[in-house]
C-alpha cells in the first residue's frame, strides 16, 4: 500500500522525492521486516492473554493438576500472529498486484488456514488426536498444491509466461522459452532438465514435502521457527538476486522478471519470526501450532518453486528434510511394514533427546547445523 | 398381496424370514412372496426347498471392520444390487419388505426407502433382529423402518424406540415343551439318569465334538450319566465329523458299559424329545438355539462360536448367561497350521463344569426358571397382527421411553464386540490396565477380554497379533503364556521381499518386543523365560527386544538369581550398536551379576560421554546394593568417586505450577498426581 502510495502519490510533489526510496526493494524489505517484528514485539503479550482465555491452550488445563515439569498449558495457535503481521507487512510494503506475490499470499492463507482449523479441532476437543486427519490434511494441501501448479504451468496464467521470457531473450538472455517447465539444480548455472508437464508431479510432491516436514519440525521450543527465518533469509536473499536483472547477470542466475518482490515477503517472515522466537525462546510463552508451520511451510514450498530452486531446500532446508525424512521413514516404513523401529525415536529431534539430551541443547544445535547450513546455501551463490 | 422377505448370507437370517412368510401365508389368502438373496449364499439353497420363489441381487459384506479400500467393492455392488432391487420392486409392487438383517437385506430394503422418498411406491417396511445386540446391517436399516421387532427384551434400547416391538424369535413350526419323564421313556431312559444332550448345530462343530470326546472318560465315570451327542454331518476335506469322532471314541478304549451311555448321532431329528429328556445342554449361542432353550427352560453351557460378524455368538451368550439362563465357556480360536482358523475348547475343562452343574441340581433349577422367564413364547400370531395393523395405518401405540435411554454403550460385551483391536486394547488400557491382580480377576468382562487376546493372537495381520500379545499381558492371560514365550522366541523368516527391507522375522520386532513385556506382566519367572531372555539377548536382530530382555532381567531381579550365561549375554551387548541396549544391559548387570568385582571392571563407563550410560552404572550400582551382593564399604563403590557427574539433561520445574498446586491442597483438593512423582 505504501509502495503505491509513494510511487503514484508522493514521489511527484515537490519535497517528497525522497519518497522514491520506496521503489528500492532492498529498503521495502528492510521495513517489511521491522514491521512484522514490532507487530508481533507489541502485540505479543495480549494475543499470548487472548489465546489462553479462549482456550486455545495446549491441553486442558485443569486446576491444581497441574504438573511442574512439563509445559502443558502454554497456549498454542501462536501461528496466527505470525500469519497476520507478515500479511500485514506485504500489505504495507509490497506490489499487491505482482503475481508472485499473490501466490505466496494465497499459500499463506490456504495452509495457514488447514493448521488454524486442525488447531481449533484439537483445543475444541481438548485432545490433541481429535485434529483433522492425516487424509484431509494431506487433501487439503494437494488442491491447492494441483491447482497451484496447474497455474504456474499454463502459460496464460504463468508468471513465468513465455511473453516475459521473450522480453529477457529481446535483451540477450538465453533463458529458455519454456524455461517454467525446467529444472534447476545447485551449484550449476543453466537449466538442466525440461521436465514439461511431468513438473506438475514434482511440484504437487515439492510442496506436499516441504508444508508437512515443517510441520514435524515443531515440536520443541524455537525448533521450527529459527530454521524457517534462516531458510526464508536464504530464499529471501536469491529472490532479490534473481529479480534484479543486474545481479542476475554478473552471479549467473536465471532473471525472472518480478520475483524480486517476494524478498520483501520473505524478509517479513524473518522479521516475524524473530519477533514470535522473543516469545517462544524456551521455556515457550506461545507455540506456533499447526496454524504457523504449516503457513511457513507453505510459503517457502511455493517461493522455491517459483524461484525454480527446489534442490536449493535440501541445503537450506535441511534441517526440515531430516525431520521429515525420519518421520515417513519411521512410521511408513518401520512401524507400518515392518514392525520395528528404525530409528529410536522419530521425529529426529526426539532421538536426540532419548540419547539424553535437553531440550535447550537440542534445539541450539539444531540452529548451528541451521546456519551451517545456510552459509553453504550461501554458496552456491558464487559456486556455480 | 405381495411381500418381499429379504435378509441371507447365512441361514440364521434365511429361516426367520421363511418363518414369517409361513405365518402370513395362513392369514392373508392372496399373499404372494418374492425372496431377495445374493447368489452362492445359504439362501440360495433354503429357500427354493421351502417352495418360494428367489431372485438374487448383488451385495457384499464387510470383511473386517479396518476402514479403507476393502469398503470399496461391497459399496460398489451394494450399489449394483440396490438398482436391481429397484427394478424388482417396481415391477413385483410390495406391499411390505420383510428384512431379517444380514448384508443380503441391504439392498431390498434400500430400495424401497428410495421408492418411499419418491412418493413411487407405499411400500412398509420391517425389520427382524434375531440377536441380542443388533448387526451392523440392521443397525443401518432401522432407521427407515416401520417396525422392528426384536427377539430379546432389552435390545429395544439399539433401536429407535417408537417403532420397536418384541415379537420373539420366529420359527417356523411349534415347538411344544414335551414331558420330562416321557421323553425319557421314549429314548429308553431311566427316569433318575443324569442326561446330557450335546450338539453344535446342523451342521455341527469340529471344536465342540473333539472336546465332548476328550470329556467323555470323565463324564462317564459316573454310571448315572447318559451323553446324547450331536456330532452333525459336516464334511469338509480335511474334517469329516462322524468318522473323526468315532475315530476319536474308539482310541479312547471305553470299556462296553460305558460305551453303551454315549449315543452319537449324526442328525437328531426329534429334537424336542430330547430336549425334553435332558438335564443339561451343551451347544452353540445361535439365536434359535438360544430361543429354544429358552422355550423348553432348559439349562445350558453355551459355547458360542468364535470369530463371527461382531462375535454375536458370544455376546448373545453372555446376554443369557447375565440373565442367569446359562454358563458360558469361550472357545479358543487357534490357526490351524493351514492359514485358516479354528477353535479350541479343553476337554479337561468341558468336563470339570458339566459335572459341577449336574452335581448342582439347585443351579440347574434356577437356570432352568430363569430361561422360562426371559423369553416368552415367539406367537406367530404377533407378527401377522403386526403387519395387518401396520398396513391399515394403525401405527404402534405411544410407548414409555426410558428416563435416560442407555444406549447400546452401556452393555459392555456389546461394546467390545462393536470396537476395533485398537478400540479394544485403549479401552483395556484405560479401563482394566490399572486393576491390580485381584481385582482383575473379578472384573465383569475379563472371560471377554482374554477371549479378545485370543482371536487377535491367531490373527493374519501382524499388527492385531500385536494388540493380541499386548492384551494378554493387559489381562494376566497365563494360560496364553507358553504361547508367548514362543511368539517372542519366534525364528519364522519373513518373506524375501521384506527381509530385504529390513524385516526380519515373520513375528515381528514389535510383537516379540511386546511378548517379552508382557510376559514381565505376568509375573512368573522359570528356566523357558531364562532361556528366551538369553536367546534374545544374544541372537535377536532387533534392538527393542535386547532392551525388553535387559529391562524384564531388571524386573525380576529377585526372582531370577545370579546366571554366568545371563551376564556373559549382557557383557556381549556393551558393545552393541544401540547405545539403548548398552545402557539398559548395563544395568541389568547390576541386576543379575553375581560378582563383587563388577563395579571395577566397569570402570571404563565412569567416563563415558553419555550420561545415561554412566547413569545406568550407579544404576547397576543401586541394584548390587539392594541385592547385597556388595556391602557398603565395597571398594568398588570408591571406583565411583571419579565419574563424571555433568549431564546434558535435566527437568525444568515451573514454580509458579507448584504455588497453584499449593493452592489447591489448601483448599482441600486432591494432591496432585503428577507433581508427587518426584
Amino acid at each position: 500500500m505504501i509502495y503505491y502510495l509513494c510511487k503514484y502519490v508522493l514521489e511527484p510533489v515537490r519535497g517528497f522525492d525522497w519518497t522514491r526510496l520506496a521503489s528500492y526493494i532492498s529498503f521495502r524489505s528492510i521495513l517489511a521486516a521491522m514491521t512484522a517484528f514490532l507487530l508481533i514485539l507489541l502485540l505479543g503479550n495480549r494475543m499470548i492473554r487472548y489465546l489462553y482465555l479462549h482456550g486455545a491452550k495446549d491441553t486442558l488445563h485443569d486446576y491444581g493438576f497441574m504438573d511442574p515439569e512439563s509445559k502443558r498449558g502454554t497456549p498454542t495457535m501462536g501461528g496466527t500472529l505470525i500469519v497476520g503481521a507478515v500479511l500485514l507487512a506485504i500489505f504495507l510494503w509490497s506490489d499487491p498486484a505482482n503475481p508472485f506475490v499473490q501466490w505466496v499470499v494465497a499459500a499463506m492463507i490456504w495452509f495457514g488456514g488447514i493448521g488454524f482449523y486442525d488447531d481449533y479441532l484439537k483445543v475444541k476437543h481438548k485432545d490433541s488426536q481429535m485434529g483433522l486427519s492425516q487424509v484431509t490434511k494431506l487433501g487439503l494441501q494437494t488442491v491447492f498444491a494441483i491447482v497451484f501448479m496447474i497455474f504456474y504451468l499454463n502459460d496464460y496464467t504463468s508468471p513465468l509466461s513465455a511473453e516475459r521470457i521473450r522480453l529477457l531473450q529481446d535483451a540477450g538472455a538465453v533463458t529458455p522459452e519454456n524455461y517454467k517447465f525446467f529444472l534447476q539444480v545447485p551449484f550449476y548455472k543453466f537449466p538442466v532438465l525440461d521436465l514439461s508437464w511431468f513438473y506438475l508431479p514434482f511440484g504437487v510432491f515439492v510442496i506436499l514435502a516441504i508444508s508437512n516436514s515443517v510441520n514435524f519440525a515443531d515440536g520443541l521450543d524455537g525448533l521450527a521457527i529459527v530454521p524457517a527465518s534462516l531458510t526464508a533469509g536464504v530464499y529471501g536473499l536469491f529472490s532479490y538476486i534473481i529479480g534484479n536483472s543486474i545481479y542476475s547477470k554478473t552471479l549467473l542466475f536465471t532473471h525472472i522478471i518480478g520475483s524480486g518482490e517476494l524478498s520483501i515477503i520473505l524478509a517479513a517472515l524473518v522479521g516475524a519470526g524473530m519477533g514470535f522466537l522473543w516469545f517462544n525462546a524456551f521455556p515457550a510463552q506461545v507455540f506456533m501450532g499447526d496454524t504457523g508451520s504449516m503457513a511457513l511451510g507453505g510459503v517457502l514450498a511455493v517461493v522455491s518453486i517459483m524461484l525454480k530452486h527446489e534442490f536449493l531446500f535440501l541445503l537450506a532446508g535441511g534441517i526440515f528434510v531430516a525431520e521429515g525424512a525420519s518421520v515417513l521413514i519411521q512410521e511408513k516404513i518401520g512401524i507400518g511394514l515392518l514392525g520395528r523401529r528404525i530409528f529410536h525415536r522419530a521425529p529426529i529431534h526426539h532421538n536426540y533427546q532419548h540419547f539424553g539430551i535437553a531440550e535447550t541443547k537440542v534445539v541450539v544445535r539444531f540452529w548451528i547445523v541451521g546456519i551451517i547450513l545456510m552459509l553453504l546455501s550461501l554458496a552456491t551463490i558464487k559456486i556455480r | 398381496m405381495n411381500f418381499i422377505l429379504t435378509g441371507g448370507g447365512t441361514g440364521g437370517h434365511v429361516y426367520p424370514a421363511l418363518a414369517i412368510a409361513e405365518a402370513l401365508k395362513q392369514h392373508f389368502k392372496d399373499a404372494r412372496f418374492l425372496y431377495l438373496g445374493v447368489r452362492g449364499r445359504a439362501e440360495e439353497n433354503i429357500v427354493p426347498q421351502l417352495g418360494y420363489k428367489i431372485k438374487f441381487v448383488a451385495s457384499e459384506g464387510l470383511a473386517g471392520r479396518k476402514p479403507g479400500l476393502r469398503f470399496l467393492l461391497p459399496a460398489l455392488k451394494m450399489l449394483i444390487g440396490l438398482c436391481q432391487a429397484l427394478v424388482i420392486h417396481l415391477q413385483f409392487r410390495p406391499a411390505a419388505v420383510i428384512g431379517t438383517g444380514g448384508y443380503a437385506s441391504v439392498p431390498a430394503v434400500l430400495a424401497a426407502v428410495i421408492l418411499r422418498r419418491c412418493g413411487l411406491a407405499k411400500v412398509r417396511i420391517f425389520i427382524h433382529e434375531q440377536n441380542y445386540a443388533p448387526g451392523r446391517w440392521n443397525r443401518l436399516i432401522s432407521r427407515w423402518a416401520d417396525r422392528v421387532w426384536i427377539s430379546f427384551l432389552e435390545s429395544e434400547r439399539y433401536f429407535p424406540l417408537s417403532r420397536v416391538e418384541f415379537t420373539g424369535y420366529p420359527v417356523r413350526r411349534q415347538f411344544a415343551p414335551r414331558d420330562r419323564l416321557e421323553a425319557r421313556k421314549e429314548l429308553g431312559l431311566p427316569a433318575e439318569a443324569k442326561v446330557l444332550l450335546v450338539f453344535g448345530g446342523s451342521q455341527g462343530a469340529r471344536s465342540i465334538n473333539r472336546a465332548i470326546v476328550d470329556a467323555l472318560p470323565a463324564l462317564l465315570a459316573d454310571p448315572l450319566v447318559e451323553v446324547f451327542h450331536g456330532t452333525g454331518n459336516l464334511k469338509a476335506p480335511n474334517y469329516s465329523a462322524v468318522k473323526d469322532t468315532a475315530a476319536r471314541v474308539a482310541e479312547l478304549k471305553l470299556d462296553l458299559e460305558q460305551l453303551a451311555r454315549y449315543h452319537p448321532r449324526d442328525f437328531i431329528t426329534e429334537i424336542q424329545v430330547y430336549y425334553a429328556a435332558a438335564d443339561l445342554l451343551v451347544c452353540r449361542a445361535g439365536a434359535g438355539t438360544l430361543n429354544e432353550i429358552c422355550r423348553c427352560g432348559k439349562p445350558a453351557l453355551i459355547i458360542p462360536k468364535s470369530s463371527l460378524a461382531g462375535e454375536h455368538q458370544a455376546v448373545n451368550a453372555l446376554a443369557m448367561a447375565r440373565a442367569g439362563v446359562c454358563e458360558v465357556i469361550l472357545e479358543r480360536p487357534v490357526a490351524d497350521g493351514e492359514g485358516g482358523a479354528g477353535a479350541f475348547i479343553d476337554g479337561a475343562q468341558l468336563a470339570a463344569r458339566i459335572q459341577a452343574l449336574l452335581a448342582d441340581r439347585e443351579t440347574l433349577e434356577r437356570m432352568s426358571r430363569a430361561a422360562l422367564s426371559v423369553n416368552g413364547a415367539a406367537d406367530m400370531e404377533v407378527f401377522v397382527r403386526s403387519v395387518g395393523d401396520e398396513l391399515q395405518g394403525i401405527r404402534l401405540g405411544p410407548r414409555r421411553i426410558k428416563a435416560a435411554p442407555d444406549g447400546w454403550q452401556s452393555d459392555e460385551a456389546v461394546k467390545l464386540a462393536g470396537l476395533s483391536p485398537a478400540g479394544v486394547l485403549a479401552y483395556v488400557q484405560k479401563n482394566v490396565g490399572r486393576l491390580d491382580p485381584e481385582a482383575l480377576e473379578k472384573y465383569p468382562s475379563i472371560q471377554l477380554l482374554r477371549y479378545f487376546a485370543d482371536i487377535f493372537l491367531t490373527d493374519r495381520r501382524w499388527p492385531v497379533r500385536n494388540i493380541g500379545v499386548k492384551l494378554a499381558g493387559l489381562t494376566l492371560h497365563r494360560e496364553r503364556r507358553d504361547l508367548l514365550i514362543s511368539i517372542a522366541g519366534d525364528r519364522v523368516p519373513a518373506p524375501l521381499y521384506k527381509r530385504l527391507l529390513g524385516k526380519d522375522f515373520s513375528q515381528v520386532g514389535f510383537i516379540r518386543r511386546n511378548a517379552l513385556f508382557s510376559l514381565g506382566q505376568l509375573g512368573v519367572w522359570d528356566e523357558a523365560l531364562s532361556g528366551l531372555v538369553f536367546s534374545a539377548l544374544s541372537e535377536d536382530p532387533y534392538y527393542e527386544v535386547r532392551v525388553q530382555a535387559a529391562l524384564l532381567l531388571i524386573h525380576f531381579r529377585d526372582k531370577c538369581g545370579p546366571s554366568a550365561a545371563l551376564v556373559r549375554a549382557l557383557e556381549a551387548n556393551l558393545a552393541h550398536r544401540s547405545l539403548e541396549v548398552r545402557w539398559t544391559c548395563l544395568e541389568a548387570l547390576g541386576a543379575v551379576a553375581p560378582d563383587a568385582g563388577f563395579l571395577e571392571r566397569m570402570r571404563r563407563f565412569n567416563f563415558h560421554p553419555n550420561w545415561r550410560i554412566r547413569q545406568a552404572l550407579l544404576k547397576a550400582a543401586v541394584h548390587l546394593l539392594e541385592r547385597g551382593v556388595i556391602s557398603a564399604g565395597d571398594p568398588g563403590l570408591k571406583s565411583l568417586e571419579d565419574l563424571i557427574p555433568t549431564c546434558t539433561d535435566f527437568i525444568p520445574t515451573f514454580p509458579l505450577k507448584n504455588s497453584l498446586n499449593r493452592i489447591h491442597r489448601l483448599r482441600g483438593g486432591d494432591a496432585n498426581p503428577a507433581g508427587s512423582t518426584q
